[in-house]
């Protein structure tokens, strides 16, 4: 099921992606539909190992080997990206669609200044000389809320503090003004304070350059506060999707239930803190019937039997469970 | 930058000393007398003395020392024993010889190595990958004196595309390029095999590490291609902790080329220095020995600053 | 929001370090165990174990094994070949039988590769530990002065030492000996700084100070393991540069044989009968391997990171 509408950026229709290790199949991703509209901020949320980075991997068809998409259409402004060629996968990697990874010291290369880094896209995807890509790069750093930018060209990217190395992530990923701007998780390894500012920068990017936002996270709050809908993934499936006040403010699915208790509240000293029981189902071996089934409180025997389908609560609000909070 | 380059030139100079204390003192520390080995079967008491103190060997340790650093540090070795010319004369030429045997060395061992190592390196547990380490590991541990008597039996005596020994044809009026490296052939692949093995695995490793970091998908991510990722980004990160093996490796190759210069008869500065040994004409042995080592520290110092130079972060060390 | 997450993360956090440090003081009993497990899985280093464990039984055997005396010959079969009947490997330029000579001479390769190994360490470590972990004047006086002899290229030295202190098989065990301690040295050093990096960080947190001789026990085995897979691999490596020697002539006095000198003895005879170099030379190459490999495998297996 999508989320209606002819104006969708990004559309994920019933995506399934495998890794085979040896004699094993790892199904990381089983069977998930979402839509990013433009100008639209879509968080995608849950805990490590639900599927979600090779979700996004998957959209850029990055995914590592021995990894493969087995089913499923991704739609990127209309255009199938499961049919095109390496090379025209390349033309739009960057350019339409771009990627903010998790871990900024490691996702930028040590040995390049931050001005070739930036400008590298540029030169590649839109012909621009040197120079005139380093002189694009330097308003980019502006655009991002870097000071002293021109000097910051010529630095590497150890030499820069973490939340710096996320907005030149960012910068790089702005550079070819990309319709849709992917995020995994870019802020966990920031300071809290960091990573406020960098959430009001995607924000006003968002309003000044009118792109579609997926951004990753397995923080509620960082949901809450950045975006304008979200998707609840566990085990490589949805669980449930919906604008985001709906779903944090009125939780259907018992999962996303129990992620809300789990947060600490403020202002309510001596609270004991709610974690879930039980782990994630192991990839390689998953239970048939509802994923979280095992881990449940309204857990009954229909759950394990068979598969659970999505239900559509209307306003684009879908939960995929038999027994759904009211 | 230029901070770096002054702090590792400058520790260089206590080690050259160190290393002329060592050569000095290995020579000093050899059993028997130098006079009495000059004057053989002639030497009396009377003559030993005098021939002792003509050499300085009446001086204590350090004097003999300062007088002996002196005179090299002028270019003076002192004269050979067995030959009785200027040490210098007889090194310096052998020293050259070395000097292109390690070349063309180096560039089959740069040029094999490498280019295994970057296709075993970016296409893992493909066949090709499989049996070049395989072969590698086995070269890697092949004696060099093995080897060259291998190369010299098949390719010299039995096919004979090649020469066995020496580094111009003696027929030949003229010395020519071609003559030299027809001859150089075989020696440079004895002596550049194990380096190129090592090299391989190493280029190998260190692509391999390259290549699952979180930057190169990152990079794939900005839509660039394969190659031009693995030649651009994977050159500049794989390659400086390999500039260090490579610089260790010409040590290597100095050293190793004794072994082939004695296999194929090589007029180089190893050659020299083993039938100077075997000769016991010590004061080239010791001139030998420095000059190779000099060159040697000179080297390392030099990939040291490559090496920085391509990565910023250890010039901050 | 965030701030009390963060503070929920701090406390999670202290609970690892303390559980870690735990862990720590009780970490040497099952280390054994878990090395063994792991080394046992990489097939290759097994095999390449055994067939040194087979080399060094069947040489240090060869009084009883060797068919023949390896220095007295027979002139009538100079040269013979691989098959010839009672000579099962041929027989040298002297008429002497190539597999007695090669049993024999296994006794002499393998130790001068492994004893300089063995005492070059324990005097490495002892170098390294020292320079190590009282740093200061002590660290630059001794890594100063092996610097010295790192600055000499490792197969030039050995040959100049060698050669100048004449030939024996004492001699050729010195010269290798004093080629190695600046490499194993250097790897006991710096096993040394980091781990007491280390462990003044977590002390410091733990608990208060610690007497030095705990240090020692913990420093210790920290060196210990490198220095072992270091010196696997430099076994294999001086088995080759060894028998290098002895080609030259620098290594052990004949008729006593060992791998070397066979593979310098078989010179003048490639064409008509190259197995006399060529075996000794095979020996060569798959002992080195062996140990090579077995030095990877040991790697492998000390790696926490690779352990399951």
């Amino acid at each position: 099921m999508t989320a209606a509408t002819a104006s969708a950026l990004l559309e994920v229709d019933d995506l399934h992606t495998h890794f085979s290790v040896k004699d094993k199949v790892i199904r990381a991703v089983n069977g998930i539909s979402f839509a990013v509209r433009r100008g639209e901020i879509l968080g995608i949320a849950g805990e490590s190992g639900a599927g979600k980075s090779v979700a996004c991997l998957s959209i850029l068809r990055l995914v590592p080997h021995p990894g493969r998409i087995v089913k499923g259409r991704i739609l990127l402004t209309g255009q199938d990206l499961l049919v095109k060629s390496e090379r025209e996968m390349r033309d739009l990697r960057g350019q339409t669609v771009s990627m903010v990874f998790e871990d900024p010291l490691n996702s930028l290369d040590p040995a390049f200044k931050v001005g070739d880094l930036i400008a590298e896209a540029l030169i590649l995807h839109k012909g621009l000389g040197k120079r005139d890509a380093w002189k694009k790069a330097g308003e980019l750093l502006r655009l991002v809320g870097i000071p002293d930018p021109d000097r910051r060209l010529d630095n590497y990217p150890h030499e820069l503090s973490g939340g710096m190395q996320q907005r030149v992530m960012i910068a790089i990923a702005l550079s070819c003004d990309p319709a849709l701007l992917i995020a995994d998780n870019p802020t966990t390894a920031l300071d809290v304070t960091i990573q406020i500012q960098i959430l009001d920068l995607v924000k006003q990017l968002r309003e000044r350059l009118g792109m579609g936002v997926l951004w990753i996270t397995h923080d509620l709050g960082v949901v809450a506060k950045l975006c304008d809908r979200v998707v609840i993934m566990y085990a490589g499936e949805v669980m449930e999707q919906g604008d985001v006040y709906a779903v944090l403010k009125r939780p259907r699915h018992p999962y996303t239930r129990r992620l809300i208790d789990a947060l600490p509240k403020l202002g309510r000293p001596g609270q004991r803190l709610l974690p879930i029981e039980g782990r994630p189902p192991d990839p390689a071996n998953l239970p048939a019937g509802c994923p979280f089934a095992p881990r449940c409180y309204k857990v009954k025997p229909e759950c394990a039997e068979r598969d659970v389908p999505l239900f559509e609560d209307g306003d684009g609000h879908v939960v995929r469970c038999l027994f759904p909070e009211e | 930058m230029l901070k770096f380059l002054v702090y590792r030139v400058a520790t260089i100079v206590p080690v050259l000393l160190g290393v002329s204390i060592v050569v000095f003192l290995m020579m000093k520390l050899i059993p028997g007398d130098p006079a009495e080995a000059i004057l053989g079967p002639a030497a009396t008491t009377e003559k030993i003395e005098l021939v002792r103190k003509s050499l300085g060997l009446d001086q204590p340790f350090y004097v003999q020392y300062v007088r002996w650093l002196w005179k090299v540090v002028h270019g003076d070795f002192g004269t050979s024993i067995a030959v009785n010319v200027p040490v210098a004369q007889l090194v310096w030429p052998k020293f050259w010889n070395t000097v292109l045997l390690t070349i063309g060395s180096l560039v089959i061992c740069i040029l094999v190595g490498l280019g295994v190592g970057i296709v075993s390196g970016t296409r893992q547990y493909s066949w090709f990958d499989r049996i070049s380490m395989s072969l590698t590991l086995v070269v890697a541990n092949t004696p060099a004196f093995w080897l060259g008597l291998v190369l010299m039996v098949v390719l010299a005596l039995y096919l004979g595309w090649f020469p066995a020994t020496g580094m111009y044809s003696m027929r030949a009026a003229h010395k020519t390029v071609g003559d030299l490296i027809h001859h150089m052939v075989l020696p440079a692949i004895t002596t550049g095999a194990v380096s190129a093995a090592i090299i391989a695995r190493l280029v190998r490793s260190s692509f391999l590490d390259v290549i699952r970091k979180h930057y190169i998908t990152a990079l794939r991510a900005k839509g660039l291609a394969e190659r031009d990722i693995i030649l651009r980004h994977g050159m500049k990160n794989a390659l400086p902790p390999i500039i260090n093996i490579v610089g260790l490796q010409v040590g290597y190759l100095m050293g190793g080329a004794l072994f082939t210069e004695v296999v194929f008869s090589w007029p180089g500065i190893g050659l020299q220095i083993y039938s100077s040994i075997v000769a016991r004409d010590l004061p080239v042995v010791q001139a030998a020995v420095l000059v190779t080592t000099f060159v040697f520290v000179l080297v390392n110092l030099g990939t040291d600053i490559v090496v920085a130079a391509l990565d910023p972060r250890i010039r901050r060390a | 929001m965030s701030a009390v997450n963060v503070r929920a993360k701090e406390a999670v956090d202290a609970r690892a370090i303390d559980s870690a440090a735990e862990q720590a003081m009780f970490r040497r009993p099952s280390e054994w165990r878990i090395f063994w497990e792991a080394f046992s899985r990489d097939r290759l280093a097994v095999g390449a174990a055994a067939v040194i464990a087979l080399v060094c039984l069947v040489s240090a055997l060869a009084p009883v094994l060797s068919p023949y005396d390896p220095t007295v010959g027979d002139n009538s079969l100079r040269l013979a070949p691989i098959g010839t009947p009672g000579h099962i490997l041929g027989l040298d330029g002297q008429g002497r039988d190539i597999l007695s000579r090669l049993l024999w001479g296994g006794r002499v390769s393998l130790i001068i590769a492994l004893l300089p190994v063995a005492v070059s360490s324990v005097v490495s470590v002892f170098l390294g530990l020292v320079a190590g972990f009282f740093g200061g004047k002590l660290d630059m006086i001794i890594m100063r002065t092996l610097d010295v002899f790192f600055a000499f290229p490792a197969v030039l030295l050995a040959v100049a030492i060698a050669g100048v202190l004449g030939p024996g098989m004492l001699n050729v065990m010195l010269s290798l000996t004093i080629v190695l301690i600046p490499y194993i040295s250097r790897v006991a050093y710096m096993a040394t700084v980091t781990v007491k990096n280390e462990l003044f960080v977590d002390q410091a947190r733990v608990s208060g100070a610690r007497p030095r001789q705990i240090l020692f026990d913990h420093i210790l085995p920290n060196t210990l393991s490198p220095v072992i897979v270091y010196g696997s691999t430099l076994v294999g490596i001086m088995i080759v540069l060894g028998a290098g020697l002895s080609f030259l002539g620098l290594g052990i006095t004949p008729p006593r044989p060992d791998w070397g000198i066979m593979c310098s003895d078989g010179r003048n005879f490639l064409l008509v009968a190259p197995h006399v170099s060529a075996v000794p030379g095979i020996m060569l190459i798959l002992v080195a391997m062996s140990f090579n490999i077995v030095g990877d495998g040991l790697r492998d297996a000390l790696d926490p990171k690779l352990r399951k």
